[in-house]
């Protein structure tokens, strides 16, 4: 396995010291299951689930080079499809109660916020533990999430969003427009090397966003996989 | 393969999103969502008198997703388009309990008037409410009436004086004027006597209490007011006379005997009236009279005569009435036709018609009616007025 460390600094910090042969010796079939997750560095992708109030789509990109015994740096990206939270939901529901009050008529609420996280941080594989051939790790990543806030509003049955002023509708933040929020994202998964240089990656992110007046936690279910290089 | 650029990449990645991270695309947008305040008082389309304003705006507070502070701005304008602005006020905090209010400034009469609200968040003017209107009346100035009779000083007899002002002068178009008119034994007119508010009539307006004036120095006052626009004027200033006992037998019109206001009282009077028979009953003491022989029978004798005093349309008219005998005191002419057997074809006092309640006057004197013959002390009692 290479390093960007030198490879005497290597040998000095890992547990077992390796001959320069094992350090560039490439696994063999039988050795598949116990080797490295990755050797240098790697790219991958992955979709799932991202939960908050609602459940909606997922899909992430991912990168990654191992710089020191178990642990890799890594960037992502992830484009959760709706991230909209129950306090949202009900400041809407708070503006269709006052236009159904005022126009005497019946009025809806709905948003809907997807949003698209960028991040980097480390990861750290446990490549000593097997668990049905699986290696399991934990991640934490830093970034930005922008969000984008979708509020929908229907008086009479028609759509009223874009004419909210008419009916003395005044759109807030928190209910309308994008931002770019602090965020952190914790994990655990495991990954598992499969044929040639490929890897299946199965994981639980939380996604925590910092949003406006409140911490916006998604979590996220992901399967994907990539290739190791 | 070296990592480094992996490495580099990860590291712009993260600190370019940290630098980004607390950035919002969000220009002009307040940082919770809210409506318009509704329109609470005055409801749409009240009518207001001009004198009561300063008028109060009052909103119920927006409806809004946060716990951001809140101000209002007010516009009042005479066009619903608010191109016309009459009165607007920024910065208006919070209201407690719900609501907000504001007073505004005094308005022009006989104007429509527009009003709306707007809330404010973070900088942010948010949509204006709905308008409403209200209607402000023409300013109506009511003057205080001219107070005529009884005038400044003057001595009034009568136990119920009729009261007369110059109807008032006036701006704005008033409903239908009435006049106050207050008597009291005080210039304060911390209490009072007598007081009735009466319709105007044309020129002149007059009133007569339905209670006895005190015998004392009096001061009455008047004042005009229009009851359905709640417009009053001042009152004017005050005028004092004194209320006398008695009649003022140099006013009255004689119209049967002589004038007798300069003749001698001795004697001082009571008297009853029965108005369903006429008889007058009249009691005396003080100084005797002599009998004669009546004129119309002379095997009668006669002391003097009864003496009936009426006011018509504000004049007193008197006369000479019944004769009556040594010690008599009661003389019966009729009910209704009181005055007329009194005083046969006389006028206008034979066609005087009181009603119940309505007071004339009374005395006793020397013959009289048919004066200068027969005459003889040419003396009279005092005057008391008696009610039908």
């Amino acid at each position: 396995m290479k390093h960007w460390l030198p490879a005497a600094l290597v040998s000095a910090l890992t547990l077992v010291p390796m001959s320069a042969a094992a350090q560039t010796a490439a696994p063999s079939q039988a050795q598949q299951a116990s080797s490295p997750s990755m050797n240098l560095w790697y790219v991958g992708a992955n979709t799932g689930i991202a939960a908050v109030e609602r459940v909606g789509g997922v899909f992430g990109a991912e990168a990654g080079a191992r710089v020191w015994k178990n642990l890799d740096i890594v960037a992502e990206l992830a484009w959760m499809q709706d991230v909209v939270t129950r306090r949202t939901l009900n400041n809407a529901s708070t503006i269709a109660n006052y236009l159904q009050t005022t126009q005497g008529k019946t009025a809806t609420s709905d948003v809907e916020v997807p949003a698209f996280y960028v991040g980097a941080g480390a990861r750290w594989v446990f490549e000593k533990t097997s668990l049905g051939g699986f290696k399991p790790y934990a991640i934490v990543t830093f970034g930005s999430t922008h969000t984008n806030i979708k509020s929908t509003f229907t008086l009479g049955g028609a759509d009223v969003t874009n004419s909210l002023p008419q009916y003395g509708v005044t759109l807030g933040s928190d209910l309308a427009g994008t931002s770019n929020n602090f965020t952190v994202s914790p994990g655990l998964g495991v990954v598992r090397a499969l044929k040639s240089s490929w890897y299946t990656d199965i994981g639980v992110r939380l996604v925590s966003i910092a949003t406006q007046d409140q911490q916006t936690n998604v979590v996220r279910l992901v399967l994907g996989g990539g290739y190791k290089f | 393969m070296k990592v480094k650029p992996s490495i580099l990449l990860a590291g712009v990645l993260g600190v370019t999103s940290m630098l980004y991270a607390c950035t919002s695309s969000n220009p002009n947008r307040p940082s919770m969502t809210f409506g318009a305040p509704l329109l609470q008082q005055p409801a749409n389309g009240v009518i207001y008198n001009f004198n009561q304003q300063p008028l109060t705006l009052t909103i119920t507070n927006s409806v809004r997703t946060g716990s951001d502070p809140v101000t209002y701005s007010v516009q009042v304008a005479t066009d619903s388009a608010f191109t016309n602005k009459v009165f607007s006020r920024d910065g208006i905090a919070e209201g407690a309990n719900g609501t907000t209010s504001v007073t505004i400034d005094m308005l022009a009469g006989n104007q429509n008037y527009y009003w709306r609200w707007n809330a404010n968040v973070g900088g942010v003017a948010g949509a204006p409410s709905s308008s409403q209107s209200f209607f402000v009346k023409p300013n109506i100035v009511l003057n205080a009436p001219q107070l005529l009779t009884p005038a400044s000083g003057a001595t009034v007899n009568a136990v119920r004086p009729t009261f007369t002002v110059i109807d008032s002068t006036f701006t704005g178009q008033p409903a239908a004027i009435s006049y106050e008119f207050q008597v009291s034994t005080s210039s304060s007119f911390q209490s009072l006597v007598a007081s009735a508010t009466v319709a105007q009539t044309s020129g002149q307006t007059s009133w007569t209490p339905s209670v006895d004036m005190p015998v004392a120095t009096l001061y009455w006052r008047a004042r005009a007011r229009d009851l359905t626009n709640n417009v009053d004027s001042g009152f004017a200033s005050a005028s004092q006379f004194d209320r006398k006992a008695g009649l003022d037998l140099n006013s009255v019109v004689y119209q049967l005997g002589p004038n007798i206001a300069n003749w001698p009282e001795t004697r001082q009077i009571t008297a009853t009236f029965d108005s369903s028979i006429g008889q007058l009953c009249i009691f005396w003491t003080g100084e005797d009279w002599p009998a004669i022989p009546f004129p119309f029978d002379e095997t009668a004798t006669i002391e003097g005569n009864q003496w009936n005093f009426v006011q018509i349309n504000g004049t007193w008219y008197g006369g000479a009435s019944s004769w009556y005998r040594p010690n008599q005191n009661c003389k019966t002419e009729g009910g209704d036709t009181y005055f007329s057997d009194s005083f046969m074809g006389i006028q206008p006092i034979s066609s005087a018609h009181l009603n119940p309640g309505d007071q004339f006057a009374v005395a006793i004197s020397t013959p009289a009616r048919t004066w200068p013959d027969p005459q003889t002390l040419n003396h009279r009692s005092n005057v008391i007025f008696v009610t039908w």
